[in-house]
C-alpha cells in the first residue's frame, strides 16, 4: 500500500465539506474521482498533499503516518509534498519562469540538483510532453493545452510516487482536451500512480483502474471501471451517469 | 528673466544636484526599497505582533509631514542626546518615509498575486520562504515597479526640503546665489527646469525598465 486515509474531515467556515472519506491507493493504481460540483472532492485532492489541512482522520503514506487530530508536522508535509506531485486545474505555471525553469524549479531550488542535470532532465521530460520547441516560451506564450502539459512535465521531474491532478482539463478549450488526456493515458500505461479529479467520463472509464463517485462529502460508490460504469449500484450514481449522458 | 545670471548659475546649481540631491536620493530609496520589502513580507506572512509593529509604522509615517519629520530628527533629537549629521538624518528619514509608502505598494502587489503560484511552488517541494523569493516577490516587483518608480521620481523632489535642515543640496545653494544676486525668478525656474530633467531621465529608465521586466507578460 502506498497511501491510505481513513476518516478524512474538513469543514470550511461552518460547512462540512468532508464527511470521513477512506481511500487506498497501490503503487500503479489510476483512480478517478467523479461526482457533482460541490461534492468535496477537489477538496479531498487538496487535502492529500496538504494544500488544506484535514481536520480530522489519519494518513499513511508509506512509512509516514499521520493523525490530522494532532498539528501536522511542517516536515511531515514538506516530505510528503517532495514525494508526490500536483497538477492543477487552472495550470498555476509560474509566470515569471520559462517552460523550462518551470520544469528545473523543483529539482534545482527543492532538491538541489545540479543546473545541468536537472535541465538535461527537463528538457526530456518536455520532449516527452511535445514541447521541446517551447522550452523557453513563457507560461503566457503558451495555449493553455500547452500549459497544462508543462505543468505535468513539472509534475513529473522531481519522480513523485504519486501524481494528483484536479480537473487537468476542465479549464480548457475543447479543442485543447485530446492533447492532455493523451499525455496522462501515457503515463496511465508506463505505471505511474495517479489519482484523478475529472469531469471527463471516457478517462474515467477507459484509463483508470478504479472510480469514486462523490456527493455530499461522503464516498457514495467506487469500484473497478469499467464494472463502475457499465453495472454502477447506487441510484445517486446511476442519477448521475444518466445527467452526464444527457448533456 | 536674466539670461546671464541663468547660464552662470546653472553649474553651480547642477553641481549640488549631481553631488547631493541624486546621491541622496539613491541612497535613501534604496534602504527605503529594503525597510519597504521586509514591512510588506511580514504583512503578508501574517506575523504576529511584527504585523502590528509594521501598521503602527506605517500608520505614524504615513501621518506626519515629512518636514516636521526632518525637523524632529535633525532639530529635535539633539535635545535628548542623539546628534545626527545633517546629511545622515536627511538619508534616514527620507528611507524611512518612502519606506512606509513603498511598504504599501509591495503589500498590494504581493497580495495581487494568485494563490496558486505559492501552492504550486509547495507542490513541486519548495519551502514557504523558497517560494516567496523565487516566485511570489519578483512577480510583485514586477506589479509594482510603475508604482515604485512614482515614488523614486517623488523623492527627487522631496530631496529639496532637505535645504530646511542645512543640506546644501540643488534648492538651498539656488537660495544662496539668489540671496548675492536677487533673481528669484530666473534662479527659482532654473531649479525647476533641472529638477525636470532629473524627472524626464527617470522617466526614461522607467520606460526602459518596465520593457525589460514585460518579457514574460503577453506579447
Amino acid at each position: 500500500m502506498l497511501l491510505e486515509v481513513k476518516n478524512i474531515h474538513k469543514t470550511f467556515d461552518d460547512m462540512h465539506i468532508l464527511k470521513g472519506i477512506d481511500l487506498s491507493v497501490n503503487k500503479g493504481d489510476v483512480i478517478a474521482i467523479i461526482g457533482p460540483s460541490g461534492s468535496g472532492k477537489t477538496t479531498f485532492l487538496r487535502c492529500l498533499n496538504f494544500l488544506a489541512i484535514a481536520d480530522e482522520g489519519t494518513m499513511v503514506f508509506d512509512d509516514k503516518k499521520i493523525n490530522f487530530a494532532e498539528k501536522v508536522s511542517k516536515s511531515d508535509i514538506s516530505d510528503i509534498r517532495k514525494r508526490t506531485a500536483f497538477v492543477f486545474q487552472n495550470y498555476n505555471l509560474f509566470f515569471n519562469k520559462t517552460a523550462l525553469q518551470n520544469v528545473t524549479e523543483g529539482l534545482i531550488v527543492a532538491r538541489k540538483v545540479n543546473k545541468d542535470v536537472a535541465n538535461k532532465k527537463a528538457m526530456a521530460l518536455l520532449e516527452k510532453v511535445g514541447l521541446a520547441d517551447r522550452a523557453d516560451y513563457y507560461p503566457s506564450q503558451l495555449s493553455g493545452g500547452q500549459q497544462q502539459r508543462v505543468a505535468i512535465a513539472r509534475a513529473l521531474a522531481t519522480d513523485p510516487e504519486i501524481i494528483y491532478f484536479d480537473e487537468p482539463t476542465s479549464a480548457l478549450d475543447p479543442e485543447l482536451i485530446g492533447e492532455v488526456l493523451n499525455v496522462m493515458k501515457q503515463l496511465a500505461k508506463e505505471g505511474m500512480t495517479m489519482i484523478v479529479v475529472t469531469h471527463e467520463m471516457n478517462f474515467a472509464k477507459e484509463v483508470s483502474s478504479r472510480t469514486i463517485f462523490m456527493d455530499d462529502g461522503i464516498i457514495v460508490e467506487s469500484g473497478e471501471s469499467k464494472k463502475f460504469f457499465d453495472h454502477p449500484k447506487q441510484e445517486r450514481t446511476k442519477a448521475f451517469l444518466k445527467m452526464l449522458e444527457k448533456e | 528673466m536674466n539670461l546671464q545670471v541663468f547660464i552662470d548659475s546653472f553649474w553651480k546649481i547642477l553641481l549640488p544636484g549631481l553631488t547631493v540631491s541624486i546621491p541622496l536620493t539613491v541612497i535613501s530609496f534604496s534602504l527605503a526599497m529594503v525597510i519597504a520589502i521586509i514591512t510588506a513580507l511580514i504583512q503578508f506572512a501574517n506575523i504576529k505582533i511584527l504585523k502590528d509593529l509594521a501598521r503602527f509604522y506605517i500608520w505614524f509615517i504615513r501621518g506626519t509631514p515629512l518636514l516636521v519629520q526632518l525637523f524632529v530628527v535633525f532639530y529635535g533629537l539633539p535635545s535628548i542626546g542623539i546628534t545626527i549629521q545633517a546629511i545622515p538624518a536627511a538619508i534616514i528619514v527620507f528611507s524611512i518615509n518612502e519606506g512606509a509608502y513603498c511598504a504599501e505598494t509591495m503589500r498590494g502587489a504581493l497580495e495581487s498575486i494568485p494563490k496558486g503560484q505559492l501552492e504550486a511552488g509547495y507542490c513541486v517541494g519548495m519551502s514557504y520562504i523558497q517560494t516567496i523569493y523565487r516566485i511570489v516577490l519578483p512577480q510583485a516587483l514586477r506589479v509594482a515597479f510603475p508604482s515604485l518608480f512614482n515614488a523614486l521620481i517623488s523623492l527627487v523632489k522631496d530631496t529639496s526640503l532637505a535645504s530646511n535642515i542645512t543640506v546644501t543640496e540643488m534648492m538651498m545653494q539656488t537660495r544662496m546665489i539668489n540671496a548675492k544676486v536677487y533673481e528669484a525668478l530666473t534662479l527659482y525656474l532654473e531649479v525647476a527646469l533641472i529638477y525636470l530633467m532629473f524627472s524626464t531621465i527617470l522617466t526614461y529608465i522607467q520606460r526602459w525598465g518596465e520593457k525589460k521586466l514585460s518579457s514574460y507578460e503577453k506579447h
